[in-house]
C-alpha cells in the first residue's frame, strides 16, 4: 500500500492537502510530478490572493506560481506584513523590492487578469513606493467587473490614494461595495478630500459602504449618499474606535433627509475597543439614524475595572432606535454591571429584532434565561445566542429560539 | 395571569428541554446501528457517533432507517482496521461543536492539530492515506482536515526530491520539462 498511494489517492484530495500549505511549499510540489502539478491547477488554490510585500517577493515563487496560475486569480489583496518596522526589516533593498512587485504587476497587467475584489492593506508610505502604486493602479484601470474594494489601514500619501481610487472608476458600473477602514484617526487623508466626494459620487450602483465614522462625519459625505443612494443602496456601516475622538455629531436634519432620500438604507453600528462611554455617547444623540444592526466588541487590552456603563449605552440604543433595532450584537465579555435586565427590554421592546448574540456576564440566578423562555411563545424567527463567560464552566447554554 | 409558581414549574420544564437537548449527546443508551467494513467484519455504533458522517446520515435518512431496527450499513469502500480507526477518532470527537465553516479570508493554519489527534494519527503512511480515503469517502470534514494538516506538515519546507522521497513519488517530467524547472531555478538563484 505504502507504495503506491500517489497513484491511487484522487487529485481533489491532493488540491484539498494544498490548500494547507504556502506558496512556497506549493511551489516545490508544483516540481515533485505531473500529477501533483495538475491538483496545483485548481480555482480553489489561486482565486484569492493575498501578497504581503515585505514577505512574499523575497523568494520567487509568488511571481512564478502567478504566472503559471494567474487566470484562476479572483481577488487579491495587497498590502504590508510589518509596515511600521521600517529599518531592519528587509534583506533586500527597497529598489529591487519594488522591481519585483513590479514585475508581479506586470504579468497581471500583460494577461489582462480580471477580478472582482480589490483589497490594499496596512499601508504606509515610507519608501518611494509610487512606482509600485502607478503599477497596480495601471492594473486596476483595465478591470471592469470590480465588485468590492477595500482600503484597510491604508495611509498612502492623497494623492496616491486618490489615484487608486480613480483607477477604480473603469468599474464604477459593477462596484457594489466599498470599504474604508482604518485603525488611526488620520486628519490628513484622501478621504476628506473633495476629489474623494467626486469618485463617491461616480460610484452610482453601490450596495453597501463601510467606513469609519471619523471619515463619514467629514465634508458633505452623508448628503452625496443621500443624493447618490437612492435606488441601490441598501446597508451602510459605520465603525468607531478607541482612536476617533476627533469625530462630531452629524446633525439631525441630514440624517432626516438621509431617511426620506433612501427610506430603505440600513445603518450599521460597529463600535470595538471603545474604554469611556463619554466617548461614544454622541451616537445616540443621533436619533434619527436609521440604525438597524448595532455591534459592540470589548477588546482585551483594556482595564476591565473601568466602567465603560454598558448600561447607559444600552439603554439609550433602547430608547431611542427600538423602532428599527434589527441586530444586536454585545462582546462584551466581561462586563461588571449586571444588564440582564436590559437584555430583556432588547428582546422585548424592539418588535423588528431578529437577532440578539450576546457574550458577557450574566445574573448567577440565570433568571434571564427563565424570562426569555416566558417570551419565546410570542417571539417567532427570533435567533437569541447567549453565551454567559461567567457560567461557560458550568453549563454552555445556547439558545436557539426559531 | 398565570402566578410565580407556575412560572418557576414552566422555567424548570424549559431548562429540562434543554438541557435534555444539550445531553444528547452525551447519552449512553443511544440506539446502536452497525456497520459493516469491506472485509466483512461488522462495527455496533452509537447512532449519534456514525452521524457524524455525512455520508452515513444521509444514508440513514434517505433509506428512513428506523432506529428501532437493527440495521446494517455496508461502506464496500473501508476495510475493518481503517472502520476501526475512523470508528475510534469519531468516538473521541462526538462532543465537538461542528466545525467552522471554511472562512476563506483565514491563512489555513496547520500546527493546530490537537495532541490527541497527532498522537492518533502516528501511524504508517499507508494508513494515513487510507484515512484520507476513508473520511472522503464516509465525508467526515473534522477527519479530512486534520489528516490532510498532517500530511501538508510533511510536504512543508521540503525540496521537490524530498518530497518524491519522502512520498515514494515517481518524477514523470520529461527532460524537456526538467530543463525548464532547472530555468526556472536558476532565475532564483540569479537574484
Amino acid at each position: 500500500m505504502a507504495d503506491s498511494w500517489p497513484e491511487i489517492i484522487p487529485i481533489e484530495i491532493l488540491t484539498e492537502i494544498f490548500k494547507y500549505l504556502p506558496r512556497t511549499d506549493r511551489m516545490s510540489c508544483s516540481l515533485v510530478s505531473q500529477k501533483w502539478k495538475d491538483a496545483l491547477d485548481r480555482k480553489d488554490l489561486w482565486k484569492k490572493i493575498i501578497l504581503h510585500i515585505d514577505k512574499d517577493f523575497l523568494e520567487p515563487s509568488t511571481i512564478l506560481l502567478t504566472s503559471e496560475y494567474y487566470r484562476h486569480i479572483n481577488s487579491l489583496e495587497i498590502g504590508w506584513e510589518k509596515p511600521q518596522i521600517q529599518n531592519r526589516w528587509l534583506p533586500l533593498k527597497i529598489h529591487d523590492l519594488t522591481k519585483r512587485v513590479v514585475r508581479y504587476m506586470f504579468i497581471l497587467n500583460e494577461n489582462g487578469v480580471q477580478i472582482k475584489s480589490f483589497k490594499i492593506f496596512e499601508w504606509y508610505d515610507v519608501y518611494p513606493l509610487k512606482k509600485i502604486i502607478y503599477h497596480l493602479a495601471r492594473f486596476l484601470r483595465i478591470q471592469t467587473g470590480l465588485e468590492k474594494i477595500v482600503f484597510y489601514n491604508t495611509n498612502l500619501p492623497k494623492t496616491e490614494c486618490l489615484r487608486i481610487l480613480d483607477a477604480c472608476l473603469n468599474s464604477k458600473q459593477s462596484v457594489s461595495s466599498l470599504e474604508i477602514h482604518n485603525y488611526f484617526y488620520n486628519y490628513n487623508t484622501a478621504f476628506d478630500t473633495v476629489e474623494f466626494l467626486g469618485y463617491l459620487q461616480e460610484f452610482n450602483y453601490l450596495k453597501e459602504l463601510k467606513i469609519d465614522y471619523f471619515i463619514f462625519c467629514g465634508r458633505r459625505i452623508i448628503d452625496v449618499i443621500a443624493e447618490n443612494g437612492r435606488v441601490h443602496l441598501k446597508n451602510v456601516e459605520i465603525f468607531f474606535d478607541e482612536t476617533d475622538i476627533h469625530s462630531h455629531i452629524i446633525p439631525d436634519r441630514k440624517w432626516r433627509k438621509l431617511r426620506r432620500c433612501c427610506p430603505n438604507l440600513k445603518m450599521s453600528v460597529t463600535i470595538k475597543n471603545i474604554c469611556h462611554y463619554e466617548q461614544i455617547e454622541f451616537i445616540f444623540l443621533m436619533r434619527n439614524m436609521p440604525l438597524s444592526a448595532f455591534s459592540m466588541h470589548t477588546g482585551s487590552k483594556y482595564n476591565q475595572t473601568v466602567s465603560r456603563n454598558f448600561e447607559g449605552t444600552l439603554t439609550r440604543l433602547i430608547k431611542n432606535h427600538w423602532k428599527t433595532l434589527e441586530f444586536v450584537n454585545l462582546q462584551l465579555k466581561n462586563n461588571k454591571e449586571s444588564i440582564d435586565n436590559l437584555l430583556l427590554q432588547i428582546i422585548q421592546k424592539c418588535p423588528k429584532l431578529k437577532t440578539l448574540f450576546f457574550d458577557g456576564n450574566v445574573n448567577q440566578n440565570m433568571l434571564l434565561f427563565y424570562e426569555i423562555f416566558k417570551y419565546r411563545e410570542t417571539a417567532a424567527g427570533l435567533i437569541v445566542k447567549i453565551m454567559p463567560t461567567n457560567l461557560k464552566y458550568t453549563t454552555n447554554l445556547v439558545h436557539v429560539f426559531s | 395571569m398565570p402566578t410565580l409558581g407556575t412560572y418557576k414549574l414552566q422555567v424548570q420544564e424549559k431548562l429540562l428541554q434543554v438541557a435534555r437537548l444539550v445531553n444528547k449527546c452525551f447519552k449512553t443508551q443511544m440506539p446502536n446501528i452497525k456497520l459493516q467494513s469491506s472485509d466483512g467484519e461488522t462495527f455496533e455504533v452509537d447512532v449519534e457517533i456514525a452521524k457524524c458522517s455525512v455520508t452515513i446520515k444521509t444514508m440513514l435518512e434517505d433509506l428512513g432507517m428506523d432506529d428501532e431496527e437493527e440495521e446494517v450499513v455496508p461502506l464496500p469502500n473501508v476495510n475493518s482496521a481503517i472502520l476501526r480507526k475512523v470508528i475510534q477518532w469519531a468516538t473521541y470527537h462526538k462532543d465537538d461543536p461542528p466545525p467552522p465553516e471554511d472562512d476563506e479570508n483565514k491563512e489555513k493554519r496547520t500546527d493546530d492539530i490537537s495532541s490527541w489527534d497527532a498522537d492518533f494519527l502516528k501511524v504508517d503512511q499507508g494508513t494515513l492515506f487510507e484515512l484520507i480515503l476513508a473520511a472522503n469517502y464516509l465525508d467526515i470534514k473534522g477527519l479530512l482536515d486534520v489528516t490532510c494538516k498532517t500530511v501538508a506538515n510533511m510536504i512543508k519546507g521540503k525540496a521537490p526530491e524530498e518530497i518524491r522521497k519522502t512520498f515514494n513519488i515517481k518524477n514523470d517530467f520529461t527532460a524537456s520539462e526538467e530543463e525548464q524547472v532547472r530555468k526556472e531555478n536558476e532565475w532564483c538563484e540569479e537574484k
